[in-house]
């Protein structure tokens, strides 16, 4: 009788964890509430979001507009950026089941790029905080809408190999091509690689109005399918056999985490490693099924990039460190951690 | 002429023959006018180079000596749009010292280089009295863009109109169009001490 038993202790850690995460996130959003470059006494600071922002007496209107203008939209963009990173590292590395894979994988991060620099090279010159993401945006949609119609047509691939490898070619070809309008466009090119290294520096409203409503609907549609992705990991021909029509549902996901890709790059710029070490971590926590991976990447991963942004911001304070940076810099180290310690348990 | 040693740029020009001379960016105004007479002697214009030279002395000077040490006028200044500015101990940052302004920038340890990028939050709690734009080729940043930004339209540079455009290439170099530059600011400042009076 150890079946029942297994299962109610898998439910059992995948609730703590849960659980775990949940809290992890709250302490992490209190955090970054309550640092940052500015002083503002915590009582104030808590006692605003308490009353969703309604000034406390004793604080001042600057302070008031520190808190409502900057930290919380950067703290809200950071989550979402942070859930989206890691939960479609998650999603591809089960599509793909290549354990490698992360978020800019099919030229999302070499189409966004490309689109930004058009935008800063020919577009208008006076909004150029919106049009910037905005054709990120688009760019990093086109660039794996691209490698995925290369990879099914041209290749013949309904093989996972075969659309990595369309991946990478169209990932070389728009970065060529973004290295030729640079070049043309010279000027642009400061704007382009501070706009690439990271902005949540300048992050307000107009970034979580973009970014919400795709990383909400891409995370419920990964959050939704989260099961199936355990099947296709197995094996295509053994997905098939139960009845799965896989090549819709790598579509599926794709197009999800996709979406996710284009939104997080569009407002925060090219971060890496989120999308490898915090699936990866989740995996050493609670074993290996998405039911559990898919919806705790995203917690830890808001939770993750909440916690580094707001290092980012305090560590040189008042100058700030490309978040990019720091989270390879704290990133790696703690996933070697991770892995040393869970082999040492086993 | 070139202003930056790859390694073997000088030695492989003077192999193929030709007369080169290395002039590095300039750490401050005398190695610029340094610079300038050398280029001078190099290409047989001393007289006009040292004339040059007076000139520029004279007219910073006379800039410097119409600043008020005391005003407490403070600023920012803006190498792009994600907030990377300038100490007082780049070039740039220097000539501002001499006209007796406040750079918010200083605030910043060592290690930045001279170059941070500074932190919005501190900007906003700065309320620099004046925000110079050495951005408006790159990223086109103008007032109208600055007032659009976050937390930005409660600044008093902002509400006063003392944000002031600037050439972004005059303000990276350090020819004799620094002086058109350094009239430019001092003027802003002199306007913005009358605002916030």
């Amino acid at each position: 009788m150890s079946g029942p038993d297994a299962a109610g202790r898998r439910v059992s850690a995948g609730t703590r964890a849960t659980v775990l995460g949940v809290a992890v996130l709250v302490v992490a959003v209190l955090v970054g509430m309550l640092v940052g470059p500015v002083r503002i006494g915590a009582a104030n600071v808590l006692r605003w979001l308490v009353s969703i922002g309604d000034p406390p007496p004793g604080m001042s209107e600057q302070q008031a507009l520190i808190l409502g203008d900057l930290r919380l939209p950067r703290v809200i963009v950071a989550g979402l950026v942070g859930a989206s990173l890691a939960a479609s590292g998650a999603a591809y590395q089960a599509v793909f089941r290549n354990p490698l894979a992360d978020p800019y994988l099919l030229g999302a991060a070499a189409g966004a790029g490309l689109g930004a620099t058009i935008a800063v090279a020919y577009g208008p010159s006076g909004a150029i905080e919106l049009t910037v993401p905005a054709s990120a945006f688009v760019g990093a949609l086109v660039g794996v809408g691209l490698a995925y119609g290369l990879g099914r047509s041209t290749l013949g691939g309904r093989s996972t190999a075969s659309l990595v490898l369309a991946g990478v070619a169209v990932a070389s070809f728009l970065t060529a091509v973004q290295t030729f309008l640079q070049q043309q466009r010279s000027e642009t090119l400061r704007q382009v690689y501070t706009w690439i290294l990271g902005r949540l520096g300048t992050t307000g409203w107009d970034d979580v109005r973009l970014a919400l409503p795709s990383v909400v609907l891409a995370l419920a549609t990964m959050w939704a399918v989260r099961r199936l992705l355990d099947v296709i990991e197995v094996g295509d021909l053994e997905a098939r056999s139960l009845g799965l029509h896989v090549a819709r549902l790598r579509l599926v996901v794709v197009i999800a985490a996709s979406l996710a890709t284009a939104a997080a790059v569009a407002v925060a710029g090219l971060i890496g490693f989120v999308g490898l070490i915090i699936p990866h971590t989740v995996r050493l926590m609670v074993g290996g099924s998405y039911r559990s991976v898919l919806p705790l990447s995203m917690l830890f991963g808001a939770s993750f990039l909440i916690l580094v942004d707001t290092l980012a911001r305090t560590v040189v304070a008042p100058a700030e460190i490309p978040i990019g940076v720091i989270t390879a810099f704290v990133g790696a180290p703690f996933f070697i951690a991770v892995l040393r310690r869970n082999r040492r348990a086993a | 002429m070139f202003a930056t040693e790859p390694g073997d740029l000088g030695s492989s020009l003077e192999g193929l023959g030709i007369t080169a001379l290395q002039l590095d960016a300039a750490p401050n105004l005398d190695v610029a006018y340094d610079q300038i007479e050398q280029l001078g002697a190099a290409t047989g214009h001393v007289d006009e180079s040292a004339a040059l030279v007076e000139r520029m002395r004279s007219d910073i000077q006379g800039l410097v000596d119409g600043a008020d040490p005391a005003t407490g006028v403070s600023f920012y200044f803006e190498l792009d749009d994600t907030f990377y500015s300038v100490t007082s101990k780049t070039f740039i940052g220097q000539l501002l010292r001499m006209l007796g302004l406040e750079n918010i920038a200083d605030a910043v340890g060592k290690g930045s280089g001279g170059y941070p990028q500074l932190s919005a939050e501190y900007i906003i709690e700065s309320d620099p009295d004046l925000i110079f734009l050495a951005d408006t080729r790159c990223c086109g940043q103008s007032l109208e863009t600055v007032s659009r930004r976050p937390g930005w339209h409660e600044l008093s540079a902002v509400t006063r109109g003392d944000v002031v455009p600037l050439n972004d290439d005059v303000a990276s170099r350090w020819g004799p169009r620094i002086v058109d530059l350094l009239r430019r600011i001092s003027d802003a400042a002199d306007s913005a001490e009358a605002n916030a009076a």
